[in-house]
């Protein structure tokens, strides 16, 4: 039987960049200051993970100026929002699992003394 | 990975979730706007159910003023906390309100009819049909590129707000004898119309608040504008002061929801 971890997509898989797509999914865009003070992590960090995703081509990286100040502005694309639901889907079916497996043991434990949950 | 890890994972995802649509919302502006101008309206008040050009002239002006002001709210707020959202597309649905009820109220000038009547008088569908096929239009568009964006819910909405400007302009929408027809008043229909685009607002913010309020407005709108003689709400409220009413519930509203948005962290 395969191990229901298995399903995981080792980008997304990854606290801050599942972080920072939690945060996509909820707004059209959000600024890089606003990821950063979000996920409280450091310019440098926050633009590795960025890297990371927009390599794998779930979000969109926009550079730009509004007035003199200048902004960056990250999307989630479309396979970015379905890595993330489909995470999400896994996470759920994992833990579903593992409570499954916490049920059966007890049950055993239960119906037969003397086995060792 | 253990269970609890992942039971953590997803607890922290949906708080990022939460907070972030939490930040993002805002409904306070829209309403207060949108209360304002009822109000403002009271005084156009009419009991003339094909008159009250005057109240629809006012309310498409304050309509093609009102939306972009809406959305430059929404854009000033965007960049000063670094969250946007898909706002535009009520502003569209707005004005394609608008410009449907443009040219009906020009086409009702024409024929001396009130446009605010017209639209849903079924007189009134084949003249604005080159307008109702540019809504219907631009909402097809609006839809793929929220389908696209994976906003699938979003997506029907505007969709459905395409199908039935296509069923105005195909003067395909009920019989005549089971339509309301010119039995509601103009002065509170604007705001039915209203109601419908901020319904649009509260699935882009993901309200439900917003949406109760939404609904809400229309119904009181329906109720106390429905000229028949067994509608009690129309009779108890008089001309004017109904739009004061529901002017001051809208405001109510906006300002509520002002506070609440102002007191959070």
């Amino acid at each position: 039987m395969s191990h229901p971890a298995i399903g995981l997509d080792d980008v997304v898989h990854q606290r801050v960049r599942l972080g920072i797509l939690a945060i996509l999914m909820e707004a059209t865009r959000a600024e890089f200051r606003y990821l950063r003070d979000s996920l409280d992590l450091t310019d440098g960090n926050l633009s590795r993970h960025l890297q990371v995703l927009e390599e794998a081509g779930y979000v969109k990286i926009t550079k730009g100026f509004e007035g003199r100040r200048p902004r960056t502005w990250v999307s989630a694309t479309k396979l970015g929002r379905d890595a993330f639901n489909a995470e999400m889907y896994a996470l759920k079916v994992l833990v579903g699992a593992f409570e499954d497996r916490a049920k059966a043991a007890t049950r055993r434990a239960v119906t037969e003394p003397g086995i060792d949950i | 990975m253990e269970h609890d890890q992942a039971v953590d994972i997803l607890r922290e995802t949906e708080l990022f979730r939460r907070r972030t649509r939490s930040a993002r919302r805002s409904i306070w502006f829209p309403l207060v706007v949108l209360g304002a101008l009822a109000m403002g309206s009271a005084a156009l008040c009419s009991e003339d159910p094909i008159g009250g050009t005057a109240s629809s002239v006012y309310w498409v002006v304050a309509g093609a003023l009102a939306y972009p002001t809406v959305y430059l709210f929404y854009r000033r707020r965007s960049l000063k906390q670094g969250l946007s959202d898909g706002v535009a597309a009520f502003v569209a649905v707005g004005l394609g309100l608008v410009a449907l009820t443009l040219n009906l109220v020009v086409g009702g000038h024409r024929t001396g009819n009130s446009g605010y009547a017209r639209i849903i008088a079924p007189s009134g569908y084949l003249s604005s049909w080159p307008v109702a096929g540019a809504v219907a239009l631009g909402a097809a568009i609006e839809a793929l590129l929220a389908w696209r964006m994976g906003r699938r819910g979003l997506a029907i909405l505007v969709a459905s707000v395409g199908v039935v400007a296509l069923l105005f302009a195909a003067r395909l929408i009920l019989p005549e004898a089971l339509f309301l027809g010119a039995n509601l008043l103009p002065n509170t229909l604007p705001i039915v119309v209203a109601a419908v685009a901020l319904l649009v607002l509260a699935w882009i913010e993901r309200s439900p608040g917003l949406a109760t309020i939404a609904i809400s407005l229309g119904v009181l709108g329906i109720l106390s504008g429905l000229f028949i003689i067994d509608n009690r709400f129309h009779a108890t409220l008089g001309c004017g002061v109904d739009l004061l009413a529901i002017g001051g519930f809208a405001m109510a509203c906006g300002l509520g929801a002002a506070i609440v948005e102002w007191r959070r962290p």
